[in-house]
């Protein structure tokens, strides 16, 4: 893991620092990225044609989170300490970008969640415990986008590459010692039709482990915990004794294509629509595999990016996802052949079932988009717009919500001899708009009390909100290096709850 | 710009598409026909409608119907592993009989499963357990004693056995027993199987203690009851549980062969009460007796053939060795886990559902007794206990006291009596 890291660092470093460097301010950055159509798509092969501007950076960050406004399944407050370094070069004839990041995470009053180190929101099978526990977090991250040189007068072929490593330690009984790796690999081609046209394509391939254990420190005492089934639905399991619960191990399996168009004359506009078949398979006890479940699903994402205006001043982004998870339960029996004890599947049920429609548009204008530093005003909108819509079957429970949050955002950059400062604003509403949990439940028993988690997170996804942010970013430019101060906080406010997320990086821009 | 609308369309169609995908995968629900098989019941004994239980065994669901002529149908059930439960209570000629059998892990994948129960007839005992103290004393906690584990005791387990009936019977030649070492391996992955025609006839166990006596030796008469110690001294000693525990120098029996030293320097002193016999051991010989105190069962039986202490049953799936004791022959059986998530588990229930339906859970080391409730009053003041042959409704969990309620000591206990 450390020489994979070193490597991935000197060489997102290493090819990187010799660079001329356009990118000498935070808005720049960031602006490199927005004007970029094509990094902001599934395919590395259209970078020969359209690249990131070249640019390297190094950012050593921290981040405090705190607040119940959230998914019962998350921590109430958190603290990050990171580092994180990423570069856009070419070697050779080959366009390079790289990033790697490594982030130490501390987690306090983290409850209902007692196995994963993460638990998505359309993820049924995990196991709960009602008592409040710090987590320590670890993750890494690395990820690495190649495109290669034109070949036969307007083709390229790019690659992708991610892999992420994270692990973490549940700090009270039931404990859980879990360590989780995906790797994903997206293969593309591009064609240039002509200086309007071009045409993407792109695979898709992840795989993802997780193996996590749960225990106790202290022996005298087993740990109750609930084995969520979906939706409140779920059975009672004990960890420590005889009969208590063992290794979980979480298996995924993703693949996909994405197809993109890009047509440029006078702006430019780039399409793209991708669909993702997904799988994660759960299994208890590796010697004695008892199954515990398997979500499978599919993703659609659309996209569209429009560039225009002098200097891409203007921007509109609008995106669609759409996601299908269905649940299902295995039913097993357990077979007592001599020295062949084994667990048999006899029906594989669909129990569950998840969807969600989430719509995004976003349109921004930057006022001095030329500018050598920047732009010196920027202003926009952007409205959010999400629908879950989910069922377990029997007991018969239904459980849907919808939220629109429309926000207005806005900038100001000044700049003086070697001294950028950036100041950015923004707030929305969030109004729900629909929202329902219905369910049956025996009254003490394990079914009330998951449904009692349940019910707290259509609180949460009921509530209007207003959000904000405001952040303040100073750039110090020198001969070789940028130095980036960069402040940042976010807040939500409901009836009853709150967050704010506040998080500092000094970054060097190179 | 037109393009744009264009591509929009082209989403919201395939989006549409896939929201609109039917759904093959559709889970189908099945029907199942519990047949109840009363044919071991004798004809008057029979109860009209038996009340039938269904329950899944991963997600501990439950369906309950009446059955009709011994038929129980239940509809829309998603398909799995069930178990299946019979109970009915009939008197006959005053007496009363209750009637229950079950199946674990019955496969119910198919429309009109059939799932077969037969049932047997038991007549409710005179003699019953009343009070049960299994799960020991809490001597000193962790934070008392300074250390992770602080002190526990248990050696005060006693089974306080009561004459329910109007009439007098006799303690002599009753036995006690458990089958905890001998159904399963301690971590359930096996379940013990023993050559033997008709296995669900029998229960099959390793320390048998039995009360002596010819035969009239120990009456116990209505409303009395004799207490049955692990070891009948006084517990609250200083040296032995501090004040923390019950006094047992008055129980009628203790399970002591004779008085010996424990390998920590532990004295078994031999005491008033009657010393049990140990007729049967099929396994680990201990000097006194231990049932657990986290997961076991207590059966109370009269044999109606001579016991023998040789040529064990040895368990098909390891050298486990074990008695057979006909179930026809049990009075009274109780058993219990620490957690209520090892009794849901079809498989690890040790004890026959018409010996007992339910199950108690006690944190181990809690210092509480199960305790029957009562069911009634006669005229003269003795009390009748609830007995349905179901834990779970028929015990509470208090503070241990020897016979509670009034319950009368045999006039052969003298020592109590001083």
């Amino acid at each position: 893991m450390k020489r994979i890291t070193l490597f991935t660092i000197c060489l997102i470093l290493g090819v990187t620092s010799a660079q001329a460097q356009a990118i000498n301010s935070q808005s720049k950055a960031e602006t490199n990225f927005r004007n970029t159509l094509w990094f902001n798509t599934e395919n590395s092969a259209a970078l020969t044609f359209k690249p990131l501007e070249k640019y390297s950076d190094l950012r050593l960050g921290v981040k405090a989170d705190e607040g119940e406004f959230r998914r019962q399944t998350e921590a109430n407050s958190s603290k990050a300490v990171g580092v994180g370094t990423s570069g856009n070069s070419h070697i050779g004839k080959f366009n390079i970008w790289g990033e790697f990041s490594f982030n130490n995470i501390f987690e306090k009053d983290l409850a209902n969640n007692a196995i994963l180190f993460e638990v998505p929101e359309d993820f049924p099978y995990y196991l709960a415990d009602t008592v409040s526990s710090r987590w320590n977090k670890q993750v890494y991250d690395m990820r690495t986008r190649i495109s290669s040189p034109v070949l036969w007068d307007g083709f390229s072929f790019g690659l992708e590459v991610g892999y992420n490593s994270k692990v973490g330690a549940k700090q009270r009984d039931p404990r859980t010692t879990t360590y989780k790796y995906a790797v994903d690999v997206t293969p593309s081609a591009a064609w240039k039709i002509s200086d309007a046209h071009m045409l993407g394509l792109n695979g898709y391939y992840s795989k993802s482990f997780e193996r996590s254990e749960p225990s106790n420190v202290d022996g005298r005492y087993n740990q109750k915990v609930y084995l969520s089934r979906g939706l409140g639905m779920a059975t009672a399991g004990t960890v420590g004794g005889n009969n208590g619960l063992g290794v979980f191990y979480f298996k995924g399996l993703d693949y996909g294509a994405g197809i993109q168009y890009n047509y440029t004359s006078g702006f430019d506009i780039l399409a793209e629509l991708g669909y993702k078949n997904r799988k994660m398979d759960v299994y208890e006890q590796p010697t004695l595999p008892k199954r515990r479940g398997t979500t499978k699903g599919s993703v659609i994402d659309g996209r569209i990016q429009v560039l225009f205006g002098d200097n891409n001043s203007d921007k509109v982004d609008v995106k669609a996802h759409y996601r299908t998870t269905d649940g299902y339960e295995q039913e097993q029996t357990y077979i007592q052949e001599s020295k062949n004890q084994h667990w048999l599947t006899i029906a594989d049920n669909k129990m569950s079932t998840y969807s969600r429609i989430s719509l995004n548009a976003e349109y921004g204008h930057q006022f001095g988009a030329g500018n050598p530093d920047g732009y010196t005003y920027e202003a926009g909108a952007r409205v959010a717009y999400d629908l879950e819509q989910d069922s377990y079957l029997i007991p018969s429970t239904k459980w849907n919500w919808s939220t629109v949050l429309p926000e207005a955002f806005g900038g100001l950059q000044w700049s003086k001899g070697r001294n950028i400062l950036l100041v950015q604003a923004s707030a929305g509403y969030g109004l729900n708009l629909s929202g329902d949990y219905i369910y049956y439940a025996v009254p003490g028993s394990v079914t009330d009390k998951t449904a009692e988690i349940y019910s707290k997170d259509m609180a949460f996804r009921q509530s209007n909100f207003f959000k904000s942010s405001v952040r303040a970013s100073y750039t110090l430019r020198s001969k070789k290096v940028n130095y980036v101060f960069d402040l940042k906080a976010t807040g939500w406010a409901a009836d009853e709850t709150n967050r704010i997320i506040a998080d500092f990086t000094f970054g060097i821009l190179f | 710009m037109k393009t744009i609308p264009s591509l929009l369309a082209a989403l919201a169609a395939a989006v549409l598409a896939f929201t609109a995908c039917d759904n093959k995968d559709e889970v189908k629900t099945v029907s199942a026909v519990v047949k109840i098989d009363d044919s071991d019941v004798d004809a008057d004994a029979k109860a009209e409608s038996y009340t039938v239980t269904l329950t899944n065994n991963s997600t501990s669901l439950s369906y309950t119907v009446a059955s009709e002529n011994s038929i129980a149908v239940f509809e829309g059930l998603v398909p799995g592993v069930y178990s299946a439960t019979v109970s009915a209570e009939t008197v006959v000629n005053g007496f009363r009989y209750i009637i229950a059998g079950s199946v674990n892990s019955e496969n119910v994948i198919a429309q009109s499963t059939q799932v077969n129960v037969k049932v047997t007839a038991t007549k409710a005992s005179a003699l019953i357990f009343k009070e049960i103290f299994y799960n020991g004393t809490t001597i000193k906690t962790p934070e008392e004693a300074g250390d992770d584990y602080g002190e526990t005791y248990f050696r005060d387990q006693f089974y306080e056995i009561y004459n329910n009936s109007n009439e007098t019977v006799y303690a002599d030649g009753l036995c006690l027993t458990d089958n905890a070492n001998s159904f399963a391996k301690y971590d359930f992955s096996i379940i013990y199987t023993y050559p033997i025609d008709n296995p669900e006839k029998y229960l099959f166990v390793q320390t048998i203690w039995q009360i002596p006596g010819d035969g009239d030796d120990y009456p116990i008469k209505p409303g009395e009851s004799i207490i049955v110690a692990q070891w009948a001294t006084n517990h609250n000693d200083a040296s032995l549980a501090n004040g923390k525990s019950i006094d047992l120098s008055t129980a009628e029996f203790e399970a002591i062969l004779e008085a010996s030293t424990l390998w920590n320097g532990t004295v078994i002193t031999d005491n008033a009460a009657i010393n049990m016999a140990r007729p049967v051991l099929a396994g680990y010989a201990a000097p006194q007796w231990l049932v657990s105190v986290y997961s076991a069962d207590i059966i109370l039986f009269k044999p109606s053939t001579p016991l023998k202490n040789e040529d064990f049953l040895v368990a098909n799936e390891s050298s486990t060795t074990a008695r057979e004791i006909a179930i026809s022959d049990v009075l009274d059986a109780v058993q219990w886990f620490e957690q209520e998530t090892d009794f849901a588990e079809p498989s690890h229930r040790r004890l026959p559902t018409v010996l007992d339906a339910g199950c108690n859970f006690l944190k181990s080391y809690s210092g509480k007794s199960i305790v029957r409730k009562k069911a009634g009053e006669r005229e003269d003041g003795t009390i009748i206990y609830q007995d349905t042959n179901n834990t779970s409704n028929d015990f509470t969990q208090e503070t241990p006291v020897l016979r509670r309620n009034g319950a009368k000591i045999p006039s052969w206990n003298t020592w109590a009596r001083n």
